[in-house]
């Protein structure tokens, strides 16, 4: 029986299988059989065949899924009472769900929310994230002072119009 | 042991109707020169042909030796076990496999125990590197003519 490269769909699509690893000898041993040129109808569909049959042996050996469960538990992010648990002897419940994520990340903008109010209003410095140094209580006492020292304003008043005046002429 | 050259081959391929395939094979003295067997396969071929309604796809010149005085294999030695090394990144991967594979270089250890080759032994590497950088100045190449990569993965399977 002679295969035909089938046309590949405009969209590709896949399927993952999990193969048991003490199959995949064998599993790898099937894809091989479709190298020789005789399994395919034309030379053009033995180069396809062939590089795709290779390309999934070499996919048996890649342990995708466990990376997959390895990237998903990194996102995650394992709760602080089992990090001293081996990563092998961890549980689903060990790692923070997605709620407790959306939930952390809430927080964490409400209190970025708060400390640039805090620090923009008030002056609190917060290192390396909110460090401005002009807060508007400050700047407000600063007005009121000097709105008391009438004459101060009038004198700063008549030095800078002077000033001004001269630099007309 | 002694490898002892035998007749060179010259092989036909024909396909029929059906794609089933077959083969007609004629043998030619061990002392032709390969030009001169390649020059007679190219006239045969055509007398071959007027004789068949089937289409012939390939020719082959097979170069042959063989070894005359094997010693016994080995008791755990089975050709259905391959180690199949795999050449080349993604699109252009290439396989090699190799009948029997020597159980003692695949990994003791972690999930692929049993399984996967140890890529770190020095025969692991000579082998690899032999096919991946070329030996005695040629560099092997995959059916298609591309060059083969460095090995990337390399494990037992069961045919």
């Amino acid at each position: 029986m002679s295969l035909i490269y089938p046309e590949p769909q405009a969209a590709p699509q896949y399927t993952l299988l999990c193969v048991p690893l003490e199959l995949a000898p064998i599993v790898g041993g099937l894809f091989a059989s479709l190298e020789p040129r005789t399994a395919w109808k034309t030379d053009q569909d033995w180069q396809k065949g062939y590089r795709a049959f290779v390309s999934l042996q070499d996919e048996l050996m890649a342990g995708c899924l466990d990376k997959l469960i390895a990237e998903l538990r990194a996102a995650r992010g394992v709760r602080p009472e089992y990090t001293a648990t081996p990563e092998a002897d961890r549980t689903i419940g060990m790692y923070y769900s997605l709620g407790d994520l959306v939930t952390s990340s809430q927080n964490a903008l409400l209190t970025s929310i708060f400390h640039v109010l805090d620090n923009g209003i008030n002056g609190t410095f917060y290192a390396n994230e909110f460090e401005s140094n002009t807060a508007i209580r400050n700047q407000l006492a600063d007005l009121i002072a000097i709105g008391n020292d009438q004459k101060t304003i009038q004198t700063n008043m008549f030095t800078d119009l002077e000033s001004i005046d001269g630099k007309l002429t | 042991m002694a490898l002892v050259q035998r007749t060179h081959i010259i092989r036909l391929r024909f396909v029929d109707n059906d794609g089933a395939q077959s083969t007609c094979e004629i043998n030619l003295a061990v002392g032709t020169a390969y030009a001169t067997a390649l020059a007679f396969a190219a006239a045969w071929r055509p007398l071959v042909e007027q004789l068949s309604d089937a289409v012939c796809i390939a020719s082959d010149l097979l170069i042959r030796w063989t070894e005359t005085n094997a010693p016994a294999s080995g008791s755990a030695s089975d050709v259905q076990r391959n180690g199949v090394f795999i050449f080349g990144a993604a699109l252009e991967m290439a396989a090699l496999h190799v009948p029997s594979l020597d159980l003692r270089v695949l990994e003791s250890t972690g999930p692929y125990a049993g399984i996967r080759i140890d890529q770190t032994r020095p025969s692991v590497q000579a082998f690899a590197a032999a096919l991946a950088n070329g030996l005695n100045g040629v560099q092997p190449c995959d059916p298609f003519a591309v060059d083969l990569g460095p090995l990337t993965r390399a494990y037992r399977e069961q045919v």
